[in-house]
């Protein structure tokens, strides 16, 4: 029997030992397969042989299978042998071996394993029980049963391992072991191997005797690469106490790219992913993934001071992020297919980018808890290393070529913006992110913007570099706006184009226009528009860090400046606050808010540069543009009010409006202006239902701000909007329009349009204010009146064709119809209107005032005054209406008592006589206090000289005395 | 010393049912017993006030003592 069960154990052993090579590295299922089977073959000869407890016959097999396990494992770094089939060989005829040496018979197997478990089994479970923790974590069921049965193992080997030097080192090997076991193996072997091997080099440069014993397994291929990702887990533990990533990461970036370099070559060829990755790139593009994606990992453990669970789900994470870092490098070079200095550059960045994204795509894989927070911390850690990482790109940019650079750069981010919609969505919280942990990842953001817009045309590259930083240090605020557009890929490229385009390219990017007709119309308006927006950053520094466009209309006009001020602040707060809402949601939302706070901002410096433009144009149509303008955008703005408040409000307003303008005109040709209002109306009604792009310049860039504006802060811009209007009134009245008929027409169709975005806006519908937005721009472009007109033909032509939803153009058709008609007819009555509540307050007031005196009472100074004379203590103010109230019933009294007194007396007329009686009725005066003290007491000299008879000289008594 | 108390001829006549004079002593004699009556509720409320442990007189301490003044003023 004894034999037999020898027989058995050995055969099992064999047979686990030829199935565990090859299976070992692949799967463990396989192993468990077999695992099981050679269990029940050692039960049935066990129990045949000896009736020993299935259990100890269930550990035997374990203890066996462990006994394997370890023996390979000890083998490999004994032996350093590099091939498989050296390692398997050795530790079958070790673990053979050890068992014919060590345990003869079952029983004294089992009798060795009983007495050393409870000694040994601590010990197993300590280093056991972190490997199970992150097998669990890993997600994988098998995983964590691999795991469990080799902590199984475990112990019996630390039985048979009678010194304790041997029992340590299967606990140091045994989490690795387990490693192996886990299903992260299959993980690492797509993508991580690279990332481990480089990681493990890097940890090895680092510090570490343990990565050592890594370096040296490393050449076993699946093997390694399950050890590695253990060993990664328990190096990179102990790298995140040690050392601080960024400076590891930073001195791997700067020293060792040319080995990492290659070391990421080598691991690529290894490894699943370099296959992935030789395809579709170059030997260097792989090379420089790898780097990014090493210190991404790096970064990331750093970050991760966590748990060994939190280290299974960064694996994980690290596939996502490798496979997206790699679909990103590939979209990015084939995109940019830039030198290879650059492309280094270029990788720099990407690997910052990867590693927001890769948190992201992290979190959206792996949505557990502990994952999360793991993630925004490294999140928050990940923002501040690419701000160092800027830091470093950013100088050697200079000294390279500055512009390139920061191309590649802000391309670089675009790409990890952009890759896709789950992307996005990710994206977004990194944004929101950005912007919590502070202005510095807003000026990232912006930098990210300000590179992404470049690289698009190069041309206002330089031009808009000098600006974009300008607007990095000085907007800290509407920086973030910039990064949550950069961080959509539509955004991105909407940026790119509108900083190029300025206002037409928002709207082409929402509507997907096409980016050739837009530069087609507006290529002189682009070079405008980066002087003027040069000058409106430099204004916008020295004025204010919050909103730049405000700040360049302050140099423009100070009334406008104050109010779009004010208005583009609170819509920059109230788009990101909807962004922060919406990102989470949509992707689409979450970048039509940017495009909004874009908008606005280009909007603004639209508006100053029109009026730069004007000015150096000729001072009539300064005049009337300008003021326009203003006009325009306190409509506008005061539509949007209306809207929130009442829709029938809108027309009343436009109607004012309409009706100032046709005051400073003249009143000439009112009809006609009518007229072309209503034919600019729909003109713009259909430039707004097919694009955004007409180049009306004032009227579309009033409108879009106050749609923007609108559906950003319509509660809280309500003051602002008033004052706006007062100063836009101010303005039409003051600025003399030369009553140009085209001018005319124009603001007063814009006058009406701001009115229909408002509604539209009202009505809740943010693919068309996006629309409505990107019009500003273009609107600020053009300059001049002519231009314009001849704007507005080819821009109709242009729009038709634009994509716009059908929804839109409809309610836009409707509100045009709505309006037209009020707007024509109603100038005067809105004027009536608003004088009329003006004067009905006053009414009201006075006949309140004259019912309170005919009430009369004791004046409150007095009352209190006397009050408080006699109470001798603290009164509250708010006695009075109570002691009010007390002194009208006494008078009441009073009066009805002296009354009846004085008509008992058959007088009509009350005497003192009464008013003592009064008195000495309620007690004050009696035998004791008689009422002349009463007198003398209470009253002044004058009053006591009238009630209390004194002799004069000549002995006349004053008063007469009666008797 | 204490302003005189105006309006106190105006309210009298507001307040009497027939068409009645006022004459000028009576006034005075008419400002006596408002005052009175003043000093009397102060003096009530803050007694009140002091009762409930609390510094400053309240509407609600006046308002408690009102009623037994207004009693004490009948005629």
């Amino acid at each position: 029997m004894e034999p037999t069960g020898d027989l058995s154990a050995r055969v099992l052993v064999e047979q686990i030992l030829s199935t565990e090579p090859p299976m070992t590295p692949v799967t463990r299922s396989v192993s468990r397969q077999q695992n099981p089977s050679s269990i029940y073959r050692t039960r049935l000869s066990v129990k045949k042989a000896d009736a020993q407890t299935p259990q100890n016959i269930l550990r035997r097999s374990l203890k066996h299978k462990m006994r394997e396990s370890i023996s390979k494992t000890n083998l490999p770094p004994a032996s350093k042998g590099r091939t498989v089939s050296l390692g398997l060989g050795n530790p079958n005829t070790r673990a053979s071996s050890s068992m014919l040496l060590e345990g003869d018979t079952p029983r004294h197997i089992l009798m060795n394993i009983l007495q050393t478990e409870p000694i040994k089994s601590p010990v197993i479970h300590e280093g056991a029980a972190p490997v199970e923790s992150q097998s669990s974590s890993a997600d994988h069921s098998i995983a964590t049963n691999s795991s469990i049965e080799l902590s199984g193992l475990d112990l019996p080997d630390l039985t048979f391992g009678n010194a304790r030097s041997v029992a340590k080192r299967l606990s140091r090997k045994r989490p690795r072991r387990t490693v192996n076991v886990s299903t992260f193996i299959k993980k690492l072997r797509k993508g991580e191997g690279e990332n481990e091997e480089d990681s493990a080099q890097e940890d090895l440069s680092l510090s570490s005797s343990s990565t050592t014993s890594f370096s040296l397994k490393t050449p076993f291929e699946n093997v390694q690469t399950d050890k590695k990702g253990l060993r990664r887990r328990v190096s990179q533990r102990r790298k995140t106490t040690k050392e601080g990533f960024g400076d590891a990461v930073n001195r791997m970036l700067l020293d060792h790219e040319t080995s990492s370099l290659i070391q990421g070559e080598q691991g690529l060829c290894e490894s699943t992913l370099a296959q992935d990755f030789s395809p579709k790139l170059s030997n260097l593009k792989k090379q420089e993934l790898i780097n990014e994606i090493i210190h991404s990992n790096t970064a990331r453990y750093d970050t991760g001071d966590v748990p060994v669970g939190d280290f299974a789900v960064l694996e994980t994470q690290d596939q996502s992020t490798v496979m997206a870092s790699a679909i990103r490098s590939v979209m990015s070079i084939g995109a940019q297919t830039q030198p290879d200095g650059k492309g280094e550059v270029m990788q720099v960045s990407e690997c910052q980018e990867e590693k927001n994204t890769t948190d992201c795509e992290a979190e959206l894989e792996t949505p557990e808890s502990e994952e999360e927070d793991d993630k925004g911390e490294r999140e928050e850690k990940a923002a501040v290393n690419p701000q160092t990482e800027e830091v470093v790109v950013t100088p050697s940019v200079e000294e390279d070529n500055m512009e390139e650079k920061s191309l590649v750069y802000s391309q670089t981010k675009a790409d990890a913006a952009t890759p896709t919609e789950d992307e996005n969505a990710t994206t977004t919280p990194e944004d929101e992110y950005h912007i919590e942990d502070d202005k510095v990842a807003l000026v990232d953001s912006q930098t990210e913007e300000d590179a992404t817009t470049p690289p698009e045309d190069e041309d206002n590259m330089e031009e808009e570099e000098m600006v974009m930083v300008d607007s990095q240090t000085k907007d800290d605020s509407t920086t973030p706006s910039e990064g949550e557009d950069a961080t959509s890929p539509p955004e991105e490229e909407d940026n790119m184009e509108e900083e190029e385009m300025a206002l037409v390219d928002s709207q082409t990017e929402e509507d997907a226009t096409t980016p050739e007709d837009e530069d087609a119309t507006t290529p002189p308006e682009d070079e405008d528009n980066m002087e003027e927006e040069e000058m409106a950053v430099v204004n916008s520094q020295t004025e204010e860090d919050s909103t730049t466009p405000s700040e360049g209309e302050d140099a423009t006009t100070p009334p406008e400046e104050q109010d779009n001020m004010e208005e583009e602040e609170m819509a920059v707060v109230d788009s990101q606050t909807e962004e922060d809402s919406t990102t989470p949601s949509e992707g689409e939302d979450a970048t039509t808010p940017p495009e909004e706070q874009d908008n606005m901002e280009e909007e603004g410096m639209a508006v100053v540069d029109s009026q730069t433009e004007e000015d150096a144009a000729t001072p009539s149509n300064e005049d009337a543009t300008t003021p326009s303008e203003g006009e325009d955008n306190m409509e506008e703005e005061e539509g949007t009010k209306l809207p929130t408040e009442d829709s029938a409000a809108v027309p009343s307003e436009e109607e004012n409006a309409l009706a100032a303008r046709s005051q400073s005109k003249g009143k000439t040709d009112e009809e006609q202006e009518l007229n072309q209002y209503i034919e600019h109306i729909d003109r713009q009604a259909h430039r707004f239902g097919g694009t955004f792009i007409i180049p009306v310049g004032e009227d579309d860039t009033t409108e879009p701000g106050l749609s923007e504006q609108d559906v950003a802060g319509k509660n809280s811009l309500r003051d602002s909007h008033s004052s706006i209007k007062v100063d836009s009134s101010d303005l039409e009245s003051s600025g003399p329009h030369a009553p140009h008929p085209d001018s005319d027409p124009d603001e007063s169709g814009i006058e009406a349009q701001p009115s229909f975005h408002l509604l539209e806006v009202s009505s809740g519908k943010r693919a068309g204010d996006s629309p409505i937005e990107a019009p500003p721009v273009e609107g600020a472009v053009p300059h001049e009146q002519d231009e314009w007109e001849e704007y507005d033909d080819e821009e109709e032509n242009k729009e038709i064709p634009m994509k716009t939803p059908a929804f839109v153009r409809e309610k836009r058709t409707f509100q045009m119809a709505y309006q037209v008609s009020p707007t024509a007819f109603n100038p005067q009555t809105s004027n009536k209107s608003e004088a009329v509540p003006s004067v009905k307050p006053k009414r009201v007031r006075k006949p309140k005032s004259a019912t309170v005196k005919n009430e009369v009472g004791l004046p409150k100074n007095y009352l209190m005054g006397v009050f408080r004379h006699f109470a001798k203590t603290k009164v509250s103010p708010d006695v009075y209406p109570v002691l009010k109230e007390t002194m009208d019933k006494f008078f009441d009294r009073m009066a009805e008592d002296l009354e009846t007194f004085a008509l008992h007396a058959k007088r009509k007329t009350i005497e003192v006589e009464d008013v003592v009686l009064l008195l000495r009725r309620q007690g004050h005066v009696n035998d004791k206090v008689p009422v002349e003290v009463l007198i003398e007491k209470y009253l002044r000299m004058d009053q006591r000289r009238l009630l209390i008879p004194v002799a004069t000289s000549g002995n006349i008594v004053i008063p007469k005395m009666k008797r | 010393m204490l302003k005189k108390a105006p309006n106190l001829k105006k309210i009298v006549k507001s307040k009497t049912k027939s068409n009645i004079n006022v004459r000028l002593t009576s006034e005075a004699m008419l400002e006596i017993i408002t005052m009175l009556f003043l000093k009397n509720l102060a003096k009530e409320a803050t007694a009140k006030s002091f009762e409930e442990k609390s510094a400053t007189i309240k509407p609600r301490h006046v308002r408690a003592v009102t009623k037994k003044m207004l009693k004490k003023a009948r005629g």
